[in-house]
């Protein structure tokens, strides 16, 4: 056992058993990551927590990273292919067994693979270590996601809006960490600048505002509260954007009061100005993250790809303006010509928000209603997060019905609660309005279709370990039983076309059905029937809580038109 | 066309057909994979 860095602290643990998280992807992932992994190390100071993460992501974020990773091992692309324009294969084979030797000195008993990226993939495959959690391949070159909360983030993460949970809850999940029994208690601000931090960009053109837009903003804010300076922050190359915000005409008078640091800070520079700000505005990116890790507040817009649930910055009342758009939020490869969702979040609704919580400190549904326009509100979501049962949820504080996609959310966030942990989260009715009923009632439908397709692979899984346990097994029938469960997969897709809000129970149950467990016919047969099994008991689950929905929507209904009655 | 590319190439199809024809991978054939992706994912950081 390696000597614990802690050991001249007498109540410290010497930690003896090593996790790895592999995490290969970028910034705005590996805070994220870090986040989740904090509460590990507080909790749990007998695990070594190594990371393994690509060089130019991670070094950079080294003074968060080396605060909670006992070790982190690069892997740098650029050393691997050095030289292998002249040298070949040979070459960049010979830096990757160097990277891999590095790593073999480690005895790992829990490798966690986060990233689901096709090199982290195969690279968790080369990693030893004593059990693997999150996607590796075999040497049948099958991907294999053999945990539950692996096999969801896999299922609903980059599959639609329909993933009720945070990335950081996700992560924790995925790991094991238990909530925190005590929460964070929030910063006082007092001590702070009066400095509003802003990053205006974000990595693609369907998540950013024009920088037109943004100057309205900026020269709002700074006509409302004269008392504070703005810092417009980002990469070397969002330089010319910050330029042309900058250099516009409407903010020359405010000149003295804007200072562009673009493409001039440090990872680590940018986490030192973020620290002494008051707020920190900006579309989704890392930046918003690294405000989060400060505890600095954060009013983020999301627009195109973005899924505010997903990635909005982890931390108690954060703050989220999306637009209500029907094709909100998109799919990055989607062709989209007008950005519609970037004109439905109007900027006075912004620069109002940042005035009120410069001021106050927070934002109140009433208030929103009390004091905002509703032809502000009325194409726009706007969510405060808070902790609930150790998860992060967004409430909405505009009120304006639920639509269906948010009353999904809500029932797939205790069902997955429910199947995979085995935990109840008490979530109140949503109210229903004539369109989201009607949702509901198909999608009941939809169930009904699923749980008897569920059911008739049970029965067919059942067949096939009678015959093979049979004296004189016919492979015939084998072969017509194993015919009749690969049409389940067909019929389900014709489920999905009228009930597309069940797009999550199809795939969590696709990803199960690819990672069944054993070897040889009857032990992949057993396991197909308890995945089967467990099928059909997500769909009852699926369809007593929308049961359950629809019954208190009628009983309040008639509660309603009861008093209604007497009151005539 | 650079030496890494042709290597590469000419690797993968070797290990494709091996997947073709249901032969079990070993771990070089996996190193090989990861490293065709580990390029890949570097050219699309670089556009």
């Amino acid at each position: 056992m390696k000597p614990s860095k802690h050991s001249n602290n007498p109540d410290s643990v010497a930690p003896t058993t090593t996790l790895a998280i592999l995490q290969l992807t970028r910034f705005g992932d590996l805070i994220q990551t870090a986040q989740a992994v904090e509460e590990l190390k507080k909790t749990h100071p007998q695990y070594r927590i190594i990371l393994i993460a690509r060089s130019q992501f991670a070094r950079p974020l080294g003074f968060v990273l080396n605060k909670l990773f006992d070790k982190t091992y690069y892997l740098d692309t650029k050393k691997i292919f050095q030289e292998s324009e002249i040298g070949g294969l040979k070459t960049s084979v010979n830096g990757l067994n160097q990277f891999l030797s590095e790593l073999s000195g480690e005895s790992i008993k829990l490798l966690i693979n986060l990233s689901f990226s096709r090199s982290s993939s195969y690279l968790s495959s080369l990693i030893k270590a004593d059990i693997k959690t999150g996607s590796h391949y075999d040497l049948e070159n099958k991907i294999q996601i053999n945990d539950k909360w692996s096999q969801l983030l896999y299922a609903t993460v980059m599959r639609g809006s329909l993933n009720p949970f945070a990335l950081v809850d996700l992560i924790r999940n995925i790991i094991g960490i238990q909530p925190a029994k005590n929460k964070k208690q929030p910063l006082s601000l007092i001590l702070r600048s009066n400095i509003i931090v802003i990053h205006p960009f974000a990595s693609q053109e369907r998540k950013t505002w024009k920088p037109e837009k943004w100057v309205e903003i900026i020269y709002r804010t700074l006509k409302d509260n004269e008392n504070y300076t703005l810092q417009i922050v980002g990469a070397k190359d969002e330089v010319h954007l910050a330029n042309k915000i900058t250099e516009n005409p409407l903010l020359k008078s405010f000149s003295n009061r804007i200072k562009n640091l673009t493409g001039e800070t440090t990872l680590a520079e940018l986490s030192a100005e973020l620290k002494k700000a008051k707020l920190f505005i900006g579309h989704d990116s890392m930046v918003g993250h690294l405000a989060a890790l400060s505890q600095t507040p954060t009013l983020t817009i999301s627009l195109g790809s973005v899924r505010p649930q997903e990635t909005t910055p982890y931390q108690e009342n954060a703050y989220n303006l999306s637009p209500r758009t029907k094709c909100f939020p998109c799919f990055p490869t989607d062709a989209c010509g007008y950005y519609q969702c970037h004109h439905d979040i109007p900027y006075q609704l912004v620069s109002t928000a940042v005035k009120r919580l410069l001021n106050e400190g927070f934002i109140e549904a009433t208030w929103l209603k009390e004091s905002v326009s509703s032809f502000q509100t009325s194409s726009a979501n706007f969510y405060r997060s808070r902790f609930q049962n150790g998860y992060m949820v967004l409430d909405n504080l505009i009120e304006n019905a639920l639509d269906t996609s948010d009353i999904f959310r809500s029932l797939y966030k205790i069902t997955w609660s429910f199947i995979i942990n085995d935990k109840e989260e008490n979530i109140s009715f949503p109210k229903l309005t004539p369109t989201t009923h009607r949702d509901l009632l198909d999608s009941l439908t939809g169930l009904q279709h699923l749980y008897e397709l569920a059911e008739f692979g049970m029965k067919y899984s059942r067949y096939i370990l009678e015959e093979v346990s049979s004296q004189t097994p016919s492979i015939a029938k084998i072969k017509e039983y194993s015919k009749k469960i690969d049409e389940i997969d067909q019929l389900q897709s014709l489920v999905l076309k009228t009930a597309p809000k069940l797009a999550p129970v199809i795939d969590f149950f696709a990803i199960k059905k690819a990672n069944l467990q054993g070897d040889g016919l009857v032990q992949l047969t057993e396991s197909s029937y308890y995945a089967f099994h467990e099928y059909s008991g997500l769909c009852s689950i699926m369809y007593e809580l929308i049961e359950n929905t629809i019954s208190e929507h009628k009983n309040t209904n008639n509660r309603i038109t009861s008093k209604n009655d007497a009151n005539k | 066309m650079n030496i890494l590319k042709e290597d590469l190439n000419r690797e993968l199809t070797r290990i494709k057909e091996k997947i073709q024809t249901t032969t079990l991978l070993n771990e070089e054939d996996l190193k090989i994979i990861l490293l065709s992706s580990l390029d890949e994912e570097d050219l699309n950081e670089a556009k």
